[in-house]
């Protein structure tokens, strides 16, 4: 070989080090989460600046049809005719070499969810070597039109959620309203005409409006806190523990519990929900104990392997561990409402709040013996 | 001086709501000038004395207070606060939203349009006459508005 093209050989090997290189770094800016548009002028933005093509273009397929085309300059070229797309489409080839660059098919799991055609590159010349790179990475780039897709149809996914609640909200209440309503309008202008059956009838029918009221506000405020961001600050688990018993305590001054609260370590989280969580336990906790003669309630935190494990134990009702899976679901009870009150969403949004600030929460019980419960935070 | 020929202005598409609001408001006497509109629509055609309320003088129409529903046909219950408080006659009118909408979004907007006071209406039929009955009596009897 002579000194020449060893020379031209060392050059090429060099220029492709560097459009690797390139390549990489412009990577690492698609695979962030974005809108498909926003993916896709980044593709092109990439095979502009590694090989400088006179026209790029993008065409975005979805269920196997051409959805959106993206060009490069988009004032100059005309785009490409949908049944140019289509044959495009059927063609069987996963990259093509054209008159003066490549085309090939970005393909996730199999399918086809775009095309990229990348036309008169200055430096003909490297044709193939800009092909190679663009089949190494072509795997990313359809990583990254994927997720962009499933990001999209999160947000939209989110927004009807949002949307339903927010009817749930408005719509659900107002029949309430009317079924309470009236139904007291009933027994106090016409209750000469109700015999005590009729009454006691339109009793029930007050109790479980209301019933059904507190239901609707209970899954609000579950679906609340899902939807909620988080915030971050330091928090003293001391403090909020302290201030949630004495507000409970105000509530049920005629009875003698025995609280046992150890030093509590503090955490990071968003204050107004791990206090929701504590609010929840401790009324639990006092809810659970109220048949029990001496009700303790005992409150702390060990350091387990290196994760802090709080917890509230008490001696009350407890319950049978074979449906402990069954006690963080919502609405999901393990007591009669003539045994203890309530809808069954306290616990559902404890395991809401902590999963969301990425702890675990478990429980331990035994029926009459008490009921224990773990979580962790950060 | 502002007359208040009208004194609350009721904003409420739901018949039957309507229905117990001014029952409600009847038993302690403060639905004698009590006037009921069933959209966005109408409650500016009102403060505004255009469309069917033209003829009414408009400074007759300056009701002590307005109690808004959010969710209404045509115009919703935001809008018609923005509007109230966009002009120069009517920015001062007391607003009440009265809704069954706890979403934060509502309240926070409903208060960065100046409204005065945000209240949930509750599902139960004695909480809420009660409630009614509280908000009538502090914004027709107790409130004092500048002349």
């Amino acid at each position: 070989m002579t000194d020449t093209a060893n020379k031209e050989e060392l050059s090429l090997i060099k220029k492709q080090l560097a459009d690797y290189a390139m390549c990489f770094e412009l990577l690492g800016s698609i695979t962030e989460v974005m809108s498909e548009t926003e993916a896709i002028d980044k593709i092109i933005t990439l095979f502009r600046t590694i090989c400088a093509p006179s026209r790029v273009v993008y065409v975005s397929i979805n269920e196997g049809k051409p959805a959106e085309v993206t060009l490069f300059p988009d004032s100059v070229i005309p785009k490409p005719s949908v049944s140019d797309i289509i044959n495009s489409l059927e063609d069987d080839y996963s990259w093509t070499a054209t008159g003066n660059g490549f085309k090939l098919k970005i393909k996730y799991r199999d399918k086809t969810i775009g095309i990229i055609e990348v036309d008169g590159i200055a430096f003909s010349e490297y044709k193939n070597h800009y092909l190679n790179l663009a089949l190494s990475i072509v795997n990313v780039l359809a990583l990254a039109v994927s997720n962009a897709r499933t990001y999209e149809a999160l947000l939209e996914a989110n927004k009807d959620l949002e949307g339903f609640s927010y009817s749930v909200s408005h719509d659900l209440r107002a029949p309430l309203r009317a079924i309470d309503g009236y139904s007291e309008l009933l027994l106090e202008d016409h209750t000469d005409k109700l015999n005590d059956e009729g009454k006691s009838f339109l009793d029930i029918i007050r109790k479980s409006t209301d019933k059904m009221g507190q239901l609707i506000d209970d899954i609000l405020a579950f679906s609340r806190i899902g939807r909620k961001e988080l915030e971050s600050f330091k928090i003293d688990m001391n403090d909020i523990v302290e201030t949630v018993i004495n507000d409970i305590k105000f509530t049920i001054s005629e009875r003698n519990i025995d609280f046992d609260i150890k030093p509590l370590p503090e955490t990071y989280g968003d204050t107004a929900m791990i206090r929701q969580a504590i609010v929840n336990l401790i009324g639990n906790a006092v809810k659970f104990t109220r048949n029990t003669q001496c009700a303790k309630i005992e409150i702390g935190c060990n350091i387990e392997n290196g994760k802090k494990v709080y917890h509230i134990k008490d001696n009350g009702a407890g319950f049978d561990m074979e449906y402990s899976n069954k006690l963080f679901g919502v609405f999901r009870r393990l007591h009669g409402d003539d045994e203890f009150e309530g809808t069954g969403i306290g616990l559902a949004i404890v395991r809401k709040i902590i999963t969301k600030h990425g702890g675990d929460v478990w429980a331990k019980g035994l029926v009459n013996k008490g009921a224990e419960i773990y979580f962790t935070l950060p | 001086m502002v007359s208040n020929e009208v004194e609350i202005l009721l904003v409420e598409d739901n018949e039957q709501d309507a229905d117990l609001a001014i029952r409600a408001l009847k038993k302690y006497k403060l639905a004698n000038k009590l006037v009921w509109v069933k959209d966005g629509a109408e409650a500016l055609d009102f403060i505004f004395s255009q469309g069917k309320y033209e003829a009414i003088a408009s400074e007759k129409n300056v009701p002590k207070v307005v109690l808004l529903d959010l969710r209404l046909p045509k115009v919703d219950g935001l809008e018609v606060l923005a509007k109230i408080r966009a002009h120069e006659r009517t920015k001062q009118i007391p607003v009440v939203v009265l809704t069954s909408s706890t979403e934060d979004r509502d309240i926070v907007e409903a208060y960065s349009l100046r409204v005065n006071s945000y209240i949930a209406k509750p599902v139960n039929f004695e909480k809420f006459s009660k409630t009614l009955a509280e908000i009538g009596f502090y914004w027709v009897v107790l409130n004092k508005l500048p002349r």
